[in-house]
């Protein structure tokens, strides 16, 4: 049983908890187990909370949050032996932490990495870039996202907020930025459509919802087998600024291997992942991006979008929510 | 990874809670003041007396004879005077020529290392344990086998695994182990603590086999022309067996604590320290406290990433931010009860110099863990919080010890201190623990600001030819530079970072007067200390780096009467010859707690 695993970093006052909080407690049908350095901070609301175990609470909506301020490795294995009563795990790295360097030791308990999402306070980020004991740390963990959310737009003038796009353009030219507050954003942007790693989840989505309110589209991309160069000069054009993809591939030159492409932010994969089935040899992917259409999305740098992300928890069919079959509807 | 650590279970907590509620943060505090001296009538039990007594008093250093009651030291002086004190119960211990000395005071430490260590097998090298081959490996496991007696099935867990000193010159295999160990799982933690080695049934239990992919960031050594593990697992793919890794319950800790204890009173240590202790280990020790389990003192710094459970559990009703202490917090802190103390809260600040995780200005001319360039290493929790939570500990009045090893995490707690206000007035005797890589200019401002290091200076010998590829002659040179710091006037402890390496007060003073690494280069000429200074260090100022001075580190009348006898005089012996020290009997308040076997 391999789990996707989600880390989340980001320095003091990025918005890590609130955004813990939310992932924790909303309704959003996905059962996350989640590492925190203290659960203190993650102020849960007391009602949700099934059970207080010593280092563990279980929360109503099927999530658990597990303490691991005396060892991560403990932590993930504590969780790893009850990973069947999830479907995501979440790790969150501490303030100063390399969430690469996470999300690399919790490689050794075989969780498939899903994204390293880092949030960054757009007030304070070029302060604690320059500040001389944490600087080095900031600019890792920018540098080591795949997504970077930059939190709080709210708060800074225009002029600081340019200066904090800028740091982040220079140091992470490569990683896609959704800017928020309030730690809001789609919840299909953090951790995709669907349960889990399934991808027949995700491919099924798309076909069901229509969401004119949504700020992304989700689309389904279909083609027939075509060459690894085809296949990577397709995700060029077409993935390029999707915030995340993931379907099967069919190439050409083994067609009777399938393969399995996942993208977060700027990290992508293609690996080969068991036969077809019996279904049909062809490429299947649901990109998710963000909508440009809407005013304010797209900012003057390439790659950072503005997002007002309503809570998770609400609609109905919340994997569902917002996916639309078309861009331009 | 310093350490894993026992979990009291859940319906013991419960049971803890009840009896200790109200020990810590409460009003009535933790426990009662010992306060010096004895009363003129204390009847006199022991007389020490036939060889030296080393009391590391400033006025009188060296005495004849010992009269010890009530636990306490009663007299000091010339034989003849202190044998007039003799009545008719009183015992005379005859040092027949032995050296008496005040008991060692372990200046930091991990005292919830020690039941799990002797429930381990040494395999180390020279001098921590016996094995110099592969061939050593496997006897020494057999032999503790015989003697230990597990049953089937049942981990057989080996420490200081180090390929380095095996004369094979190749790494120890599961074939090597599994002719001999058959059918006990058998796991050798590498002495890096990052790594191990499996035998076969150790594999199976773990689920790792051809079949498993070597994560990445990790080792998994292959046997040749196969993808059969071959035994060694490191990094990442040690971190599932580190975190899986069985834990004895309570009970079996409660039953390993005489074992444990006697690490330290076999080598003449009367208080020890618990130098970063999680909620759940706060419990035990307060519950082994409480059911009368500790011969020697247990000096516990609970760990700053628990103080908000802590809190939490001990002041429910307490309504504060994260960092926040009730007004009474200090109450808990400074007292004994059963033997257990609270001196004052752990912050970590950096890694080790060695894995390089250490926080330096100037980066290592030898990169990174990984290679990486222009290598700081980094600090271990943002700056503000170590702000704000040293001026919150300021605030209410208790004592920082601050793991720091590199100048950075150095200059952390210095500036927190001082954003706080503190000045040397104020005699708080805040603790840097470690203290390796402080410069100059930084002990300047431990005098400052009463700042004391705990250095460890065990390091010029472990991993001294490390430091000096690492940062260069001279940085290495300056490694816990115990005469720097005496000069100008700081007073210091010294301390081994059990059980990152062994308890030995007589390895510790060795490696203060030599500095010598094993390859035989002396770090820092200028700041190789005299056996004394060397002595102080683990007596008298380790005791007044936790306000006990009054008490301990000395032998001197009104003090408690913790003394070891040890066959030679460390102040007079060449101290190339000073491993071969023997403690032959230990006291704590009096009462004999270790006496070496004839
Ligand atoms: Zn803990
Ligand atoms: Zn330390
Ligand atoms: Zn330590």
């Amino acid at each position: 049983m391999t789990l996707p695993l989600t880390v989340i970093g980001g320095y003091l006052g990025a918005g890590k908890t609130t955004l813990l909080n939310r992932i924790l407690t909303e309704d959003h049908g996905r059962r996350f187990g989640v590492i925190v350095n203290d659960f203190g901070a993650v102020n849960v609301d007391a009602s949700l909370i099934a059970n207080h175990d010593g280092d563990t609470i279980s929360l109503t909506n099927g999530c658990i949050c597990c303490s691991a301020t005396d060892g991560t490795a403990e932590a993930i294995a504590r969780i790893v032996k009850r990973s069947a009563e999830f479907d995501h795990i979440i790790i969150e790295a501490s303030g100063v932490a390399e969430p690469g360097k996470v999300a690399r030791n919790a490689a050794g308990f075989r969780l498939p990495l899903d994204g390293v999402i880092v949030l960054a306070d757009a007030e304070q980020l070029p302060d604690q870039a320059a500040n001389r004991y944490a600087g080095r740390s900031v600019l890792a963990q920018l540098r080591q996202a795949d997504v970077i959310v930059l939190n709080k737009v709210d708060l800074p003038s225009p002029a600081r907020l340019e200066e904090t796009r800028a740091l982040i353009a220079r140091h992470a030219a490569d990683v896609p930025v959704l800017e928020t507050e309030q730690a809001r954003l789609p919840y299909a942007l953090l951790f995709g459509v669907g349960r889990g790693a399934a991808v027949a989840a995700w491919t099924a989505g798309p076909e069901a919802a229509h969401d004119h309110a949504a700020e992304y589209v989700a689309e389904l991309l279909e083609r027939g087998p075509m060459s690894r160069a085809a296949f990577e000069e397709l995700a060029q054009e077409q993935m390029e600024f999707a915030i995340r993809a993931k379907g099967h591939v069919a190439l050409s030159d083994a067609p009777e291997v399938r393969h399995l492409y996942q993208k977060v932010g700027r990290r992508w994969t293609l690996v080969p992942d068991g036969g077809w089935d019996g279904e049909p040899s062809r490429t299947r992917i649901v990109t998710i991006r963000i909508r440009e259409d809407l005013p304010n999305h797209r900012h003057a740098r390439q790659n950072m979008w503005r997002v007002s992300g309503a809570p998770f928890a609400s609609g109905v069919d919340r994997d569902r929510t917002g996916v639309s079959t078309q861009s331009d509807c | 990874m310093q350490r894993s650590h026992s979990s009291a279970g859940i319906s013991r907590r419960t049971v803890i809670k009840a009896t200790v509620a109200g020990a810590l943060f409460a009003a009535t505090g933790f426990g009662l003041a010992r306060t010096p001296g004895a009363r003129a009538d204390t009847p006199v039990e022991k007389i020490f007396r036939g060889g030296p007594v080393v009391t590391v008093e400033e006025g009188q250093p060296l005495a004849e004879a010992v009269a010890v009651g009530g636990g306490r030291i009663l007299a000091v002086g010339p034989e003849a005077e202190i044998m007039a004190l003799a009545a008719p119960g009183t015992e005379i211990v005859e040092l027949n020529g032995a050296t008496l000395l005040p008991g060692f005071i372990d200046g930091h430490g991990h005292f919830m290392n020690a039941p799990q260590i002797v429930s381990w097998v040494n395999v180390s090298g020279p001098p921590v344990g016996p094995v110099t081959s592969i061939e050593d490996i496997v006897t020494t496991i057999r032999a503790f086998m015989d003697e230990r007696r597990p049953a089937p099935g049942e981990w057989v867990i080996g420490y200081g695994y180090d390929p380095t000193v095996l004369s094979d010159g190749r790494e120890l295999t599961r074939d090597d182990l599994d002719p001999h160990f058959p059918d006990h799982p058998i796991m050798l933690i590498h002495v890096s603590n990052h790594g191990c080695v499996l035998n076969s049934a150790g594999f199976a239990l773990n689920g790792i086999d051809e079949n498993t992919p070597t994560p990445e960031g990790g080792v998994i050594l292959r046997k040749e022309g196969s993808n059969e593990p071959a035994g060694l697992l490191m990094e990442t793919a040690f971190l599932p067996i580190f975190g899986n890794m069985p834990k004895p319950d309570t009970e079996t800790l409660l039953g390993l604590l005489g074992a444990a204890q006697e690490i330290y009173t076999s080598r003449g240590v009367t208080t020890a320290q618990e130098g970063a202790t999680h909620k759940p280990d706060l419990e035990f020790l307060l519950r082994a406290a409480d059911e009368g389990h500790l011969v020697i003192d247990v000096v516990s710094l609970p760990i700053v990433f628990d103080v908000p459970a802590l809190v939490r559990e001990y002041a429910p009703d307490f309504r504060g931010g994260t960092m926040e202490l009730p007004d009474t917090a200090a109450q808990s802190f400074g007292r004994y009860r059963n033997r257990l103390k609270l001196a004052g809260i752990k912050m970590v600040l950096d890694g080790s110099p060695q894995g390089k995780t250490a926080f330096w200005t100037e980066p290592l001319l030898t990169g990174g863990p990984e290679g990486e360039e222009d290598h700081v290493g980094a600090p271990v929790v943002p700056p503000e919080m170590v702000t704000a939570a040293v001026a919150e500990f300021v605030d209410k009045g208790i004592q920082v010890f601050a793991h720091a090893n590199g100048d950075a995490a150095i200059d952390m707690i210095i500036d927190a201190l001082r954003a706080a206000g503190v000045t040397a007035a104020d005699g708080r005797r805040d603790v840097v623990i470690h203290s390796q890589f402080v410069r100059s200019d930084q002990l300047d401002a431990y005098a400052e600001l009463g700042m004391t290091p705990s250095f460890f200076t065990g390091h010029t010998f472990f991993w001294g030819d490390v430091h000096v590829e690492n940062t260069g002659p001279e940085r290495a040179a300056f490694i816990s530079p115990m005469a720097a710091a005496y000069e100008r006037g700081l007073r210091c402890s010294n301390h081994s970072d059990f059980s990152v390496t062994p308890i030995d007060p007589f390895l510790m003073m060795q490696t203060a007067i030599l500095r010598r690494s094993r390859s035989g280069v002396v770090l820092g000429p200028d700041q190789r200390v005299d056996a004394l200074t060397a002595l102080r260090s683990l007596t008298i100022d380790a005791a007044w780096q936790i306000f006990e001075e009054d008490t301990k580190g000395s032998i001197a009348p009104g003090k408690l009467a913790d003394l070891v006898i040890v066959d030679r005089n460390p102040l007079e012996i060449d101290p190339e010859e000073m491993l071969e020290l023997q403690v032959i009997e230990t006291f704590k308040e009096g009462a004999s707690v270790y006496r070496r076997s004839a």
